[in-house]
């Protein structure tokens, strides 16, 4: 275990080293996500004008939910999108094999190697939106709420690495597919909205079939004091079963990956 | 030192391919339907290697020169047969064994692109977990050897192909394998660049008795640094013995090279065995090994010759007539 935190220094600090490179990039980000969240948050507006609730999320609960939205989002995009994309890529040029090669677990080498140093500033914005609209609130938050919320968040960061992880090891048998990073995504923006916005199986199906509740409407509700610490346990549970599905399925494709590729 | 370090028992590998023909209507098809072909890379090769052996493995292209490396360095799982590599059996890619290896691809890359070699070599030392002292002499000596001083700064995609050669040799040998697998490690770099990793190569396996499994298409590699060699076509064994003796054993013939005295003679010369060469009146005749005297003396007897000598083949040529003809030994 200390290796391995170990190991995640070095590759963080090579990370940082590299995208010195490219500067310019953080500030296009800060912009970019606020010019994002603006709109966002115009839309919801002219959306609560007619209505003071939305299937029970008000205005500002609702704006809590965008926060975590935007939190997650710097989450994947600086820590495990530039892995996933990398391992595609890996498996389409070769280099997979220095991965292999290496005595090192190939899942950690593979899915925790770069960050994307300058997305931070997503995570940053995320952050600052979320203690923006739980002020707001006026509900005052308190230190079980944010234990809860930090299990939650960490819990639904989790299931979307399972779930990217399973979508790339796909690519041990078909080795290309671009569209994998947009079901990802769309899976993801689900999560965008108050999942009882939607009918009732497909919520069913949105929490439970790909856990998409866990991702952002369940941390968002822990934040806003909705859930009780049952939830919570479902929500760790689900993710444990999610990345032990994800990481056999992985070990089941390299195998794979050894025994056909050329 | 009597144990083989490397022992490959009967091993075979074979590829299940997908196959369709060209064009639009073919490729509508492949989507619905895929025809699969197989293909064996490898058939029921064996072998052995001695700790500080220097092998050179030949072949032509697509002979399963890569793939039986491939195995041996634990990236593909044979289909049948046995491989033993300092008792570890490669494909089960236990951490222990992988740390005594190091493979080496001259047309893959393993250092990353926009930062300086340096910082590659920085994260090998944590994944191999290299001891500081240790880390820090390897990088020293290597440094010396391989003239890095200037090249670990600079980002690894402003560097030729040859300097970015060094580093991935540097790179793969920081954790001082014992066992070194190295597949076409001077593709596409310059002669002198050529020389240089060549004797390095050399070098590292007289200091530290490193075992070099080496593949190449410059038979000047081969040549210079392994006194075995071990060639396989078509994914069998051809030939596994001392580099010296493969042209008595696959090739036995010699080369003449006459130079005639007018240019009728020259013309007649193909009467007496395969013309290889003609350039106005200086012929090189190709003649088996056992009929050279006497063709020699009745090539003397009969024409005008001002000048002849008798040669060995090149290995370049040895090699390239077994591939050619396909000989079985």
């Amino acid at each position: 275990m200390m290796r391995y935190l170990k190991l995640f220094a070095v590759f963080f600090r090579t990370s940082v080293q590299t995208d010195m490179e490219y500067r310019a990039d953080f500030f296009t980000r800060i912009i970019a996500s606020l010019l994002g969240l603006l709109t966002t948050v115009g839309g919801l507006s002219v959306a609560f004008q007619y209505t003071a609730t939305i299937k029970g999320w008000s205005f500002a609960q609702a704006l809590v939910l965008l926060a975590v939205y935007y939190l997650m989002d710097g989450l994947i995009e600086t820590f495990i999108a530039p892995n996933m994309r990398q391992i595609m890529e890996q498996v389409r040029n070769g280099t997979l094999d220095f991965v292999l090669l290496k005595p090192v677990s190939p899942q950690f080498l593979a899915t925790f190697r770069t960050v994307n140093v300058w997305r931070l500033a997503n995570v940053m914005v995320g952050m600052g939106l979320t203690v923006y609209t739980v002020g707001r609130l006026s509900l005052g938050v308190g230190a079980a709420q944010s234990v809860n919320f930090a299990i939650t968040l960490v819990a639904g960061a989790v299931i979307v690495y399972s779930l990217w992880l399973c979508l790339v090891t796909i690519t041990f048998w078909a080795t290309r597919i671009d569209n994998i990073e947009q079901i990802v995504w769309q899976a993801f923006e689900a999560g965008r909205y108050p999942i009882e916005i939607y009918p009732a199986w497909l919520r069913g199906a949105l929490s439970y079939v790909i856990p998409i509740a866990f991702i952002i409407t369940v941390p968002a509700q822990a934040l806003a004091g909705r859930v009780g610490g049952g939830f919570i346990g479902i929500s760790v549970l689900v993710a444990f079963v999610a990345v032990m599905g994800a990481s056999a399925f992985w070990r089941f494709g390299l195998k794979h990956y050894t025994g056909a590729s050329a | 030192m009597s144990d083989p370090q490397i022992r490959v028992d009967d091993l075979k590998k074979s590829y299940r391919v997908h196959e369709r023909e060209a064009g639009t209507k073919a490729s509508i098809k492949s989507l619905f339907k895929r025809t699969y072909k197989e293909v064996e890379a490898v058939k029921g090769v064996s072998f052995t290697i001695e700790p500080g052996e220097v092998v050179g493995f030949l072949g032509p292209n697509g002979a399963g020169k890569t793939t039986t490396l491939k195995m041996l360095s634990g990236l593909l799982f044979p289909t049948g047969g046995a491989a033993s590599v300092m008792g570890y059996t490669p494909w089960n890619r236990e951490q222990k064994y992988l740390r005594h290896i190091s493979l080496v691809m001259g047309n893959r890359n393993q250092l990353m692109w926009d930062i300086p070699a340096m910082d590659s070599f920085l994260v090998n030392r944590a994944v191999y977990q290299i001891p500081e002292k240790q880390f820090q002499e390897t990088l020293d000596e290597l440094i010396a050897l391989l003239d890095l001083e200037k090249l670990l700064k600079k980002p690894v995609r402003g560097l030729s192909l040859g300097e970015r050669m060094k580093c991935e040799l540097a790179a793969a040998l920081l954790h001082r394998p014992a066992v070194l697998f190295l597949d076409e490690p001077t593709l596409g770099v310059d002669v002198t660049m050529q020389v240089r990793i060549r004797q390095f190569i050399g070098e590292q396996n007289r200091k530290y008795g490193t075992t070099v499994l080496l593949t190449s298409h410059y038979m000047a590699d081969v040549t210079a640094l392994c006194k075995r060699v071990i060639v396989i076509h078509r994914g069998a064994l051809l030939y596994d013995g001392d580099l010296s003796a493969l042209s008595d054993r696959i090739a036995p013939f010699k080369l003449v090279k006459l130079d005639f005295e007018t240019p009728e003679a020259a013309q007649k010369a193909g009467d007496y065995g395969l013309v290889t060469e003609q350039e106005e009146m200086k012929v090189t005749l190709r003649l088996p090994r056992e009929e050279t005297s006497s063709t020699v003396a009745r090539l003397l007897a009969e024409l005008p010759v001002r000048d002849l000598t008798v040669e060995d083949p090149s290995i370049e040529e040895v090699i390239e007539q077994v591939f050619a003809s396909g000989v079985s030994a």
